[in-house]
């Protein structure tokens, strides 16, 4: 080693401490600014979730608002600001306003009737707009109607036939609560109301929405305790407003003797045009609830004629084949098993069935589309060797939306006369 | 040696005083941290700290815990609704009050959680396919409104079981909504590139979808966007960008991105085409807002006659309500006579249909004008099929001439059936023409 190479050497070495120094403190100071900046980061996240949690200042303990004593919920509810909350999640509004309603709803469900009746109190002191208020009161109605029906009856009274307001739907499950646990009271109550003229109609049809939700309220209770009762009842409408009556009642929920006899009101009561329609609703209901098998049990029950069948079987099929293309298609396996189901309700008619439920499906705007649809009409129709399914597609409401591919698969109908028929119906 | 032994004192020196400082700092930001997270836990907030995921690997698994926990709350929900749809029953009270439960603990989820979770339904088979649908779209729906890059990489792991149904549609639209409202162009580029392998989510529903929300923030960017989709349904879409305007404000930017969208195109019959459909989407639209309200804004917007005939064209009885008296008074006074006529035509016909006395008070009322003249006739020919006598009355209160006569024989058209002697003995009286008209071949 030269003299030269030993004193650059030892000018190294001197540099050594300082740079280790440096180092050493620079590691330290580094790993500290880390943790501070992934502190802060985490904490403004988290501060973002709370302030999420407590938005609307109903969820969580927010010490603007201790808790409520008497019940034992947390701080009182800022009403004014709900309608914008609600509005809000209407219109798909964010997390923090889907956590305000969820909170608000289970708020509701704790409080006394005295804690909902003085909500709607103070609600109506706030001088909101109507609809604002509507909206505060329906939400509140839901849980009040659980704990006094006739209360929330009797305090809305007046506002059962106002337009463009979920009152009165609300107010008809109060009747119905009513009428299981006092009938004979809340008729009174609803007879009186219709002398009052509280049920009266404003529309030029004479027809009452709620008189008919109502009725239908009191017939669903009374088709099981007095059936003689009901049919009196129905009996006292005019009868063009008889089928919508039958029509709001929930026929799945009516155990197997009240739908024995709902079908005798309908045979009894229903005009001789309207009766066909009266099975078809039916046949919707129970195919929704519980599949054809329900329809063939209920139409067994009632010993249904050859007509009765085949409308409950047609509207059977619509539902059904709807109900699947909404959820993303339609298999050759569903259909088959409704064309087996079909031989049996409506011998003769299952391919026209066929062909306009499947005409009806492709048009909900679901997966299934009228390509789709047209693809199990043609192999029907090959299948069978009958035009009469391919016919009763193209006769649908769907084939003018899609002429195109409509006039193409016309031409593919065999029988020369009805190929010309339904061209005609397509130009 | 001497410069050495300074320099490294000075070094520690100043840098051991910056630590110092930092320490303090750190030790202030961990007492504030641990008060947050005290009060996120009592908010049922989960917490896992990035402090603590590199040394604690037993916070990671109470992560995953937490979401094994709640897929297994989401599976047993979802069996005991199964076992209530199959004996016909409604969800209960303490079900109800479970699934809003979830619902409130599947929003504090994070990204990797609700990953966990999906993953943990669709492993389960004990579960019907619908079952397993509903609770991995609603998941995915929780994610959609932060992460909706997320969510939908999470739909398209699902799509087997998605599918184009009701649900897949609206896992897709929530995610693309929230997308669109920060990054349009991100969100349109998802469809696009998506249009191939999810073509039965990623059409032109979806495309509606991002022109909505792009349109809240940015509705001049919405109708560029417009112009370059191509839809097939080109007012489905413009329906969808200007109904996003929920509030006058929002209506005020989308008008003025309107009116700029309109001054660039070339062609007359486009811009007519727009104006039309948008103005018309936007009377449509309109909710829960009084006719004080809107008439400000249209006044504030100078509105032009043309503009507000086609803003008026949108309006019908279910969003006018108890206003559609006021309504029709404002059409007469500032829409040109043959929009006039049309727009009252189309709001008496409807209000008297719901609440004839209402309608029939406030045609009693009502000054002369063309909303009135057309009223009448609507009225008088709509409660004809009901109460013929009050439909004649009304229509001899015309001026004697062309509208008279054919509201005339309208009301002999509609006449009830029951009462045929009565609509002869009418006709004969007013020399109504008894034959209806034909229409041209």
């Amino acid at each position: 080693m030269d003299m030269q190479r030993i004193l650059s050497y030892l000018k190294v070495s001197h540099m050594i401490p300082p740079l280790l120094a440096l180092v050493l403190v620079g590691a330290w100071n580094a790993s500290q600014m880390q943790s501070i900046s992934s502190l802060e980061h985490e904490d403004d996240q988290l501060r973002g979730k709370i302030a999420t949690a407590l938005a609307a200042g109903i969820a969580g303990e927010d010490p603007t608002h201790p808790k409520d004593s008497q019940s034992g919920t947390k701080g009182s509810i800022d009403w004014k600001r709900m309608p914008a909350v609600i509005s809000a999640v209407q219109n798909g509004g964010d997390k923090s306003q889907l956590r305000a309603m969820i909170d608000l709803q289970q708020r509701l469900k704790n409080m006394s009737r005295d804690e909902l009746i003085a909500a709607l109190d103070e609600i109506d002191a706030l001088g909101l707009s109507n609809e604002d208020r509507e909206e505060l009161v329906a939400n509140i109605l839901d849980s009040l109607i659980k704990l006094d029906p006739q209360y929330a009856l009797t305090r809305f009274v007046n506002e059962i036939e106002s337009e463009f307001s979920s009152i009165g739907w609300r107010l008809s499950t109060a009747f119905s609560q009513w009428m299981k646990s006092d009938p004979a009271g809340a008729l009174a109550w609803f007879d009186r109301q219709i002398a009052d003229g509280k049920f009266e109609s404003r529309t030029l049809d004479g027809k009452s929405e709620m008189r008919a939700k109502f009725e239908a309220e009191a017939l669903q209770t009374l088709l099981s305790s007095d059936l003689a009762a009901a049919a009196l009842r129905l009996q006292s409408l005019p009868e063009d407003q008889r089928r919508e009556v039958l029509e709001q009642l929930s026929f799945a929920d009516l155990a197997p003797d009240d739908r024995k006899a709902y079908a005798d009101l309908v045979r009894q009561l229903i005009p001789a045009d309207e009766r066909a329609g009266s099975f078809a609703h039916i046949a919707a209901q129970l195919a929704n609830s519980g599949g054809y098998d329900q329809v063939s049990s209920f139409l067994d029950s009632v010993q249904a004629s050859p007509d009765e069948r085949a409308a409950a079987a047609k509207q059977a099929a619509n539902s059904q084949l709807e109900r699947l293309g909404l959820q993303g298609d339609v298999s050759r396996g569903q259909v088959d098993s409704l064309r087996a189901w079909l031989d049996k309700q409506a011998p003769g008619q299952t391919d026209s069935i066929t062909g306009k439920a499947l005409a009806e499906a492709s048009q909900n705007g679901g997966n299934f589309d009228f390509e789709a649809a047209s693809q199990l009409v043609l192999h029907y129709q090959q299948s069978t060797g009958s035009d009469a399914v391919l016919v009763a597609f193209l006769e649908g409401y769907s084939a003018h939306s899609n002429l195109e591919i409509a006039q193409q698969l016309a031409g593919m109908i065999n029988d020369p006369k009805l190929r010309q028929q339904i061209l005609q119906q397509l130009k | 040696m001497k410069f050495s032994i300074l320099s490294t004192l000075l070094i520690l020196a100043i840098g051991g005083f910056m630590g110092l400082v930092q320490r303090q700092r750190l030790s202030s930001l961990r007492a504030d941290h641990v008060q947050l997270v005290d009060k996120a836990t009592s908010l049922g907030i989960a917490v896992l700290s990035a402090e603590d995921t590199r040394a604690t690997k037993r916070q990671r698994e109470d992560t995953a815990n937490a979401a094994r926990v709640m897929t297994a709350d989401l599976i047993a929900l979802a069996k005991e609704m199964e076992l209530k749809q199959q004996s016909g029953n409604d969800l209960d009270e303490p079900a109800d009050d479970k699934a809003m439960d979830l619902m409130n603990r599947l929003m504090l989820l994070d990204v990797s959680q609700l990953k966990l979770v999906v993953s943990g339904l669709r492993d389960d088979k004990s579960l019907t396919e619908e079952s397993r649908r509903n609770m991995i779209g609603f998941a995915i729906m929780m994610l959609g409104n932060d992460h909706p890059a997320a969510a939908l990489a999470l739909y398209g792991e699902s799509a087997d079981l998605l599918g184009g149904g009701i649900m897949g549609q609206q896992v897709v639209a929530t995610a693309l909504a929230a997308w669109a409202k920060d990054s349009p162009l991100a969100a349109l580029e998802w469809i696009r590139a998506n249009e191939a392998a999810h073509p039965e989510v990623a059409n032109e529903d979806a495309k509606r979808t991002i022109l909505a929300s792009t349109a809240l923030n940015d509705p001049k960017l919405a109708f560029k966007m417009l112009g370059e989709m191509k839809l097939d349904d080109p007012s489905a879409g413009i329906g969808a960008l200007v109904e996003s305007g929920k509030t006058p404000e929002q209506r005020t930017a989308i008008l003025a991105a309107l009116r700029e969208h309109l001054a660039e195109l070339p062609d007359s019959g486009d811009r007519d085409d727009i104006l039309q459909e948008s103005l018309e989407s936007m009377g449509r639209n309109l909710s829960n807002e009084s006719f004080d309200s809107v008439k400000s804004w249209i006044t504030a917007s100078n509105l032009t006659p043309v503009e507000s005939a086609r803003f008026a064209a949108g309006l019908s009885y279910f969003n006018t309500k108890q206003d559609t008296g006021r309504w029709i008074d404002w059409m007469s006074e500032n829409l040109p006579e043959n929009d006039a006529k049309e727009c009252a035509d189309n709001l008496i016909g409807q209000w008297t249909q719901q609440d004839y006395l209402a309608a029939g008070k406030w045609l009693t009322a009502a000054p002369e004008g063309p909303g009135k003249t057309a009223s009448v006739a609507t009225y008088a020919v709509t409660v004809a099929e009901y109460e013929p006598q009050v439909a004649v009355q009304w229509a001899l209160t015309l001026p004697e001439g062309t509208e008279r006569k054919t509201t005339l024989e309208s009301i002999y058209q509609n006449w009830p059936k029951s009462d045929a002697a009565a609509a002869d003995e009418f006709a004969r009286k007013y020399g109504v023409d008894t034959e209806p008209a034909r229409e041209e071949p």
